[in-house]
């Protein structure tokens, strides 16, 4: 069982997610926008991955990981997968420098989804 | 065919030449001393003057010029000749800009001097610098215009970025209860797979919806949209649009203040549909952190108001003149999704109203936006001022009735 924190702010897209990767076997804390995240994360005793959208209101997926990279680095062992519906490759490269463990287009093939969170927490 | 070069018969005929040229000739000494100088530069002078020396008609800095160059021309194994500017004040004291050369002849015996001949430059010299100015001018509107083009590109870029976003978005919801309903539909409790088949529907109504205002901003700009008028009952489609949103953000909640006898007006009922669905779902939107809103619907006058007010994150006061604009988003929008075209399309469809959209906003204080639209169609001037110049008009809650509108158990909308 995998331990993951779910970043989306949509909520028929957020309660979809949780539905398949509790249904793949996993612990899911869901958040609904990158602050809470943020609050989420520094509240639970870590977490073994991290699924976060990127246009979100409050606090954007691409901010939340900012803040961890530049004040919490004590998290940048935990893999960071957007999931995302701006699939534009430019929209990609903006965000390259944060590093994140992988990108995940929206609408999501579960089955891709699996073999990320698979690879990504086998230690 | 030019004749032998050999020398003409008359010995004026060289003179002659000389002295009914436009350019000036004129020979000096090595100290710039005139000794000889033909009608036009003599002209040019003036018959009062008397300076002899070259070197008193220009200016220091031209001078120093040609000093210079009469002393490099003069030394022995040097060249000759040396191609010169400078500017001669003319009888009027105006300086002229001239340009020729200056050929040492001191060796040769006949002239045994050093011979000059310039032409005045200064209206060709004036007709460059206009020409580089011009041309630096129209360098500069390309500059800008490349600038304007790079802009649009990237405004078209994120715009199309964002469309793509809106798209997937519900195409994520089709698709992964699908996926769900595909890997382990068998499973599934009856009530879960009716609620699938619910969300999915929804999320379809979204994409058309989201289609049907993409091609309807394209055909209000092509000035092709028609607009069917009928006589139309906004309370019902108002209220049928709150549920909707309630269907999808079940979080929400809406307070609906709808008058009691506000009457049928004439309407293109989809277009006002679109005009509700985005408002509603911009208020929810861009009030994150507080998602209720309230919905005013009234009558004043010969309009019917429609009133959306939010406490979201506001708009910039210096950016409310330019927020109907077509792919504008306010500075506070962040990272909030948005193809900049809702709002645009809301203020034309109420246009094609004879009718009008305004905005009230104040920054993490909440916006307002009002439709006006003309009760009956007859009374107002189609796109006109009459409509535009009316001020809106404070709701008066007590005229009201106040419904609270929250997503309903089974998702299911209610009938209106």
């Amino acid at each position: 069982m995998v331990k993951i924190l779910l970043v989306e702010d949509e909520t028929g897209v957020r309660e979809m997610l949780i539905d398949e990767l509790k249904d793949q076997g996993h612990e899911v804390i869901e958040a609904v926008n990158g602050e809470d995240g943020l609050n989420k994360l520094l509240a639970s005793d870590g977490v073994d991955i991290i699924l976060c959208d990127r246009a979100m209101a409050v606090m954007s997926g691409y901010k939340l990981l900012e803040i961890l990279r530049d004040e919490h680095k004590q998290f940048d062992k935990i893999p960071f997968v957007f999931i995302t519906a701006l699939t534009d490759p430019r929209d990609r490269e903006s965000v390259d420098h944060l590093n994140p463990a992988a990108y995940i287009d929206k609408p999501v093939d579960f089955s891709i989804l699996e073999e990320q969170i698979k690879k990504l927490t086998s230690k | 065919m030019i004749p032998d070069n050999k020398t003409p018969k008359d010995p004026n005929f060289f003179k002659e030449i000389v002295e009914q040229s436009f350019d000036f000739f004129i020979n000096v000494d090595e100290e710039g001393n005139i000794l000889y100088a033909n009608n036009s530069f003599l002209k040019f002078l003036g018959e009062e003057e008397k300076r002899a020396n070259l070197l008193e008609f220009t200016n220091s800095e031209d001078s120093k010029k040609i000093e210079a160059k009469l002393k490099e021309i003069s030394k022995e194994d040097n060249i000759k000749t040396a191609y010169l500017e400078l500017r001669i004040l003319n009888k009027e004291g105006v300086l002229k800009l001239f340009d020729g050369f200056i050929h040492n002849l001191t060796d040769n015996e006949a002239v045994n001097s050093i011979a000059m001949t310039l032409r005045d430059i200064t209206s060709k010299n004036a007709s460059i610098k206009e020409l580089k100015e011009h041309i630096e001018e129209k360098n500069n509107e390309l500059i800008q215009n490349v600038q304007k083009g790079q802009d649009v590109a990237e405004q078209q870029r994120v715009f199309m970025s964002m469309v793509s976003h809106e798209f997937r978005t519900p195409l994520t919801i089709i698709d992964g209860n699908a996926q769900i309903i595909q890997n382990r539909g068998d499973t599934l409790p009856k009530e879960s797979l009716l609620r699938r088949a619910s969300t999915i529907r929804i999320a379809v109504d979204r994409l058309i919806g989201l289609i049907e205002r993409i091609l309807s901003g394209h055909a209000i700009d092509q000035g092709k949209l028609k607009v069917n008028l009928q006589l139309g009952d906004l309370i019902p489609l108002v209220r049928d649009v709150c549920f909707d949103h309630l269907g999808i953000e079940p979080d929400s909640k809406i307070k609906l203040n709808i008058e009691k006898e506000l009457p049928k007006i004439m309407l293109d009922n989809k277009l006002i549909h679109h005009v509700m669905v985005n408002l509603i779902s911009n208020a929810f939107k861009y009030s994150p952190h507080n998602p209720e809103i309230e919905v005013n619907l009234f009558k004043r006058n010969d309009f019917a108001f429609i009133e959306v007010s939010d406490n979201g994150i506001g708009v910039p006061e210096d950016e409310l003149p330019k927020i109907f604009s077509k792919y504008f988003r306010a500075s506070t929008a962040g990272g909030i999704p948005g193809t900049g075209l809702g709002l645009n399309l809301v203020r034309q469809i109420a246009e094609l109203h004879s009718g009008y959209a305004s905005i009230k906003s104040q920054v993490d204080v909440g916006t307002t936006i009002t439709i006006k639209l003309p009760i009956n169609q007859k009374n107002v001037t189609v796109n006109g001022e009459k409509t535009n110049n009316l001020e809106t008009e404070e709701v008066r809650k007590e005229d009201l009735e106040t419904e609270e509108l929250h997503a309903l158990e089974d998702g299911v909308k209610q009938d209106g």
